[in-house]
């Protein structure tokens, strides 16, 4: 807007002096006079996880360089980058490269993450590993069945033995009760958490995960919910929900920023109570 | 067809976290302190003081009083690291039941 309201008055003044010519000349894109800038490519390598079903063999990382200089910000700027220019076999899940959709959850440099929300780090090596302790389908994509069943098996949806108050109308809930959802409901299982947890590895099909248990407090907590004590039952299990030894791996993992362990503590003192 | 799909790698390439350390640590160094509280009551209360009349069982205390030194080191170190991280635990885990005993809610709408 500056170089619009500058370039109208020196057009109407009709100064032909060296700055004046200057400021001319900056709205044009090209220059003849630029001196051609001599960019080193900033080399950085990706020891990306490969296998692939039609020719199994043994897992193995391999390597990838990439310029820094000539990608995007993020690792899944890099992945696709890799897709596109250098490796089109290599597989991997992503839609919405900003962080809601939770596709693109992989294990960078060792810790859980989604790859469109992780900065591309400045360490000369990387490496990306699909979600730890899952089977894995094709390189970077993994198994997700068992996750999709234990997030099932909480009945994530509002249940009520009576009907609502006002007949065909939504139930009506308080700001304060409303807010005890905050911190719960902005879940994408994108399975960060639950792939960080030891005890989750070492027990998969038995323990439900961080993932799910955090969504059984969102519906524990739910005012309008009216199954709350039997839903607490569901889950009074030795495995189901007293795996959980608070390593807390879970909430350093979030890419959301959200909390399980405390979520699952929730839980656990309220099976103490009822 | 049926291919054995692989299982992604999880400890060798997981970066330790501050979190599962001390988790792991307050596992490891329980297990520590529960093996030598268990010898010490073997050895003092269930053999007692005859067992230094005991040639092998001499010669093997001898030959490693050096060693003791360091070991109690390390036991004591265990036992410090197990406690101030039981006393945290006990303090993070249990705070909900501490600040919100007023009013316990179960946001039960009967």
């Amino acid at each position: 807007m500056a170089t619009g309201l500058i370039r109208r008055a020196i057009s109407r003044v009709q100064v032909t002096s060296q700055a004046a010519r200057l400021l001319v000349g900056r709205s044009h894109a090209s220059d003849a006079k630029a001196q051609p800038v001599e960019s080193k490519p900033n080399l950085k390598s990706f020891q990306i996880y490969r296998w692939n079903p039609d020719n199994p063999g043994k897992p193995e990382l391999q390597e990838y360089k990439i310029d820094l200089k000539e990608c995007g910000p993020m690792v899944l700027d890099a992945l696709i980058k890799i897709k596109n220019e250098i490796d089109p076999s290599l597989t991997f899940r992503r839609s919405c490269r900003e962080g809601i959709c939770g596709s693109c959850a992989m294990n960078i440099d060792g810790c859980n993450g989604l790859a469109c929300l992780t900065k591309i780090s400045s360490d000369s090596e990387s490496t990306i590993t699909p979600l730890p302790h899952m089977f894995v389908i094709k390189d970077l994509v993994v198994d997700m069945t068992n996750f999709y069943n234990q997030y099932k098996s909480i009945e994530p949806w509002l249940k009520r033995k009576t009907p609502a108050p006002t007949p065909g109308k939504e139930i009506p809930q308080s700001k304060s009760d409303r807010a005890k959802l905050d911190g719960m409901y902005e879940c994408i299982l994108c399975a960060c958490c639950s792939t960080s947890c030891p005890s989750y590895w070492w027990n998969p099909e038995s323990y439900l995960g961080p993932a799910a248990l955090l969504h059984a407090n969102r519906w524990i907590m739910d005012s309008r919910d009216e199954y709350t004590q039997e839903r607490l039952d569901a889950i009074n299990d030795e495995f189901k929900l007293y795996r959980c030894h608070t390593i807390l791996n879970c909430s350093r993992a979030c890419p959301k920023g959200l909390n399980p362990g405390k979520h699952i503590q929730n839980i656990k003192r309220l099976e103490l109570s009822s | 067809m049926n291919i054995l799909r692989p299982l992604s790698p999880h400890l060798p390439i997981y970066k330790p976290q501050l979190t599962s350390t001390f988790s792991i640590s307050h596992r490891i160094s329980g297990a520590f302190l529960a093996t030598i509280v268990f010898f010490f009551y073997l050895l003092c209360l269930k053999i007692g003081l005859i067992c230094f009349t005991y040639e092998n069982f001499y010669q093997f205390f001898f030959y490693s009083s050096k060693l003791i030194l360091i070991s109690v080191e390390i036991t004591a170190l265990a036992l410090s690291y197990h406690l101030y991280n039981g006393v945290r635990h006990l303090l993070t885990d249990f705070s909900g039941f501490f600040f919100r005993k007023k009013k316990i809610e179960m946001t039960v709408q009967n």
